[in-house]
């Protein structure tokens, strides 16, 4: 059953993905638990896909996802059906992220940890994952410190963009924005990678 | 184009977002500038195999922790409503006895406050008569301290008629 709704999720067909949901939301709104596991089972992968892209670190990762999944059972009545549920799920995925990055860049001014030349954020150990390549493993490091070095906004653009696979529209559902703001947004990010990852490959 | 601007627009060259003119401006300068064309190909070979990396997944033990937080907060507002419920089932008695004590107050000031008038006005009543009848005035008016002068002053008048 949940690789039957994970199949629902990667075609692009809204209507039948919003009537799937829609018995979902049922039942979590009916406070069935079995419910509550499968929206975890379902999504888990994407929300932590996105907190892991924007905080840069598993740990960090594992409690904003950890966050998201509360709000969002507890607040599910506040879904309205209008939109798709992934697109909810993001905002509060970003919106927990960045809070989450705020928090914790408070935290490390108030230590005076910043004075000490610590990084906020280190790039994660490539031998945590034996499974792949040297070169990919390299690349996404250099990549995911470029991205982390952009401001909040151009960074949450680029990783709905590059990483989840969302189009224009989508990313200024997800941001509350328009589209010419996110084409904006996404056109100042990409300059500045460039110009960080020609400092880091060259 | 000048190569800083060009260098700005690869990454949107790379992911063919640039708009038709601007595509064909980098191509051209790219034919002639071989530093550009040895960064497009750093830059499109980093960009590219960083998206082939899946990122790992969450903690196993995740969903448990979830779990458990719903049900903290579940018992929470189990026990607010339950705290709820207690005020409510009190809430009642408590206001009609408050009610009761509260109209016996009112009804007790109220009665005070008649009583006390009703000997004034008795008192007033017994000390007009008192006077009409010591001092044989037919006309006895009470008055203000403020009229005493002239109505002394009258008294006089009248004695001397």
């Amino acid at each position: 059953m949940l690789s039957k709704y994970s199949e629902r999720i990667d075609m692009n067909t809204d209507k039948e993905v919003l009537m799937e949901e829609s018995g979902l939301v049922e039942k979590i709104k009916n406070n069935e638990r079995t419910a509550f596991k499968t929206f975890y089972e379902i999504y888990k992968d994407m929300i932590y896909s996105v907190c892991y892209r924007i905080l840069n670190n598993k740990q960090d990762a594992d409690d904003a996802t950890q966050d998201v999944f509360v709000k969002a059972i507890r607040s599910i009545q506040k879904f309205r059906g209008d939109a798709k549920l992934s697109t909810w799920l993001y905002q509060i995925a970003v919106n927990t992220s960045l809070n989450y990055a705020r928090r914790k860049k408070l935290v490390m001014w108030l230590s005076l940890d910043f004075l000490m030349g610590k990084e906020e954020y280190h790039l994660d150990n490539s031998k945590a994952r034996p499974d792949l390549e040297m070169e990919k493993n390299e690349s996404e490091a250099l990549v995911q410190h470029a991205i982390h070095s952009l401001p909040a906004r151009q960074r949450t653009a680029v990783i709905l963009q590059k990483y989840q696979g969302l189009s224009y529209k989508e990313i200024a559902d997800v941001m509350e924005t328009s589209l010419s703001a996110v084409e904006s947004l996404l056109h100042h990010a990409k300059e500045n990678i460039v110009d960080k990852l020609l400092q880091l490959i060259k | 184009m000048k190569h800083k601007n060009i260098q700005k627009k690869l990454l949107r060259y790379i992911d063919a977002e640039l708009p038709e003119k601007e595509r064909q401006e980098i191509e051209t300068h790219l034919k002639q500038c071989e530093q550009c064309r040895k960064d497009v190909e750093l830059l499109s070979g980093t960009w590219y195999l960083s998206q082939q990396v899946k990122v790992a997944h969450p903690s196993p033990f995740l969903w448990e922790k979830i779990s458990n937080r719903l049900d903290i907060e579940t018992q929470k507002n189990y026990l607010i409503y339950r705290a709820a419920s207690f005020i409510r089932e009190m809430a009642q008695p408590a206001l009609t006895a408050a009610a009761v004590i509260l109209a016996l107050f009112i009804g007790i000031q109220i009665g005070g406050h008649l009583v006390t008038d009703k000997l004034s006005s008795q008192q007033n009543a017994i000390t007009t008569n008192q006077l009409q009848s010591e001092f044989g005035m037919d006309n006895f008016q009470l008055f203000s301290s403020s009229s005493i002068g002239s109505e002394l002053s009258a008294l006089m008048d009248y004695k001397n008629e």
